[in-house]
């Protein structure tokens, strides 16, 4: 078999065109989705468990800044103070950090939803929060984690042929 | 020989659903939902706009080997994985979608049995397509990774 050029091995980044694009649909998609269940937007706001999700996040970056300002000037190819490696691994221990203490969010809310059992409404308006908030979570990780990952695993990879 | 060891697991397979299909009364039509199927596809395509096109299309036909390796065996196992991973986290999605509108239709027994049953079809098309398509997909490559790594 033929051997790369190492011009032939530099991973591709889509255009940002396609990215909207595509990205644009597939919301659109969802979003019809969730018109299909009966249901609209504002039926998934639930401020009590997106303020302390985001206000995690928020302390996770104050805390790790220089790691996740990294994986922005890594991605546009710009010199950064922290390594790309500690970069990925700040955006990996961001995530875990919002995932248990969102975990932890929800657990309170099931003890709330079984302290209030016998009134079955009531029950089941605590568990549809408590699954709102793990929709949240599966939403931060799909739309801003798992992108981020695979762009830093993208520019790893270029850096290792050594392209940057 | 590889191909006929593939059919026959894959006929066995579809026996079994078949039969368990069989026992619970139900037949495959009931198994098409269009929510579901929205959800799956939805998070699919947000998975596909992570990668060009072209590199997609690439990492499926090396992973099928209707396609000599040009990419290294290694990134199209990551973007093939990378899809598994978004056609699951879709489907979760979808199912506690269902599950919460059930939560909050309890005097409603239609659209409570409407929400689990969307919820359940989502798991059931995100595993399907994790197990059957992208698993074996991300093996193939993972052996060729493995025998490349092994000449080197």
């Amino acid at each position: 078999m033929q051997a790369a050029s190492p011009l032939q091995s530099a991973p591709a980044r889509p255009g940002l065109l396609y990215r909207l694009a595509l990205g644009g649909f597939s919301l659109l998609l969802m979003y019809y989705g969730l018109r299909l269940l009966g249901l609209e937007l504002s039926d998934l706001i639930d401020i009590s468990l997106a303020l302390p999700v985001l206000v995690s996040w928020g302390a996770v970056l104050l805390f790790r800044f220089h790691e996740l300002r990294g994986i922005e000037l890594h991605l546009r190819r710009k010199p950064a103070r922290a390594s790309l490696a500690a970069s990925r691994q700040a955006l990996r221990d961001s995530w875990r950090h919002v995932w248990q203490f969102g975990l932890l969010l929800l657990i309170v809310n099931g003890v709330g939803a079984l302290a209030h059992i016998q009134d079955i409404n009531r029950t089941g308006h605590f568990t549809a929060s408590l699954l709102m908030g793990l929709i949240y979570l599966l939403v931060l990780k799909a739309l801003v984690v798992m992108p981020l990952d695979i762009a830093l695993a993208r520019c790893e990879e270029a850096e290792r042929a050594g392209l940057v | 020989m590889k191909l006929i060891k593939v059919l026959v697991y894959g006929l066995l397979m579809l026996l079994a659903f078949q039969f368990a299909l069989y026992l619970y009364g139900l037949n495959w039509f009931d198994l098409l939902d269009l929510h579901a199927m929205v959800f799956v596809f939805a998070g699919l395509a947000f998975g596909l706009s992570n990668h060009p096109l072209s590199t997609v299309i690439r990492a499926f036909a090396q992973a099928s080997g209707l396609m000599p390796y040009e990419d290294p065996p290694a990134r199209s196992r990551q973007v093939i994985s990378g899809l598994g991973r978004y056609a699951l986290l879709s489907g979760t999605l979808g199912t506690l979608l269902g599950v919460m509108v059930s939560l909050m239709n309890l005097d409603d027994v239609a659209a409570l049995g409407h929400g689990l049953a969307v919820s359940s079809m989502c798991l059931l098309y995100a595993l399907g397509l994790k197990v059957l398509v992208f698993a074996p997909l991300e093996q193939n490559l993972l052996q060729r990774e493995l025998s490349e790594g092994g000449a080197l």
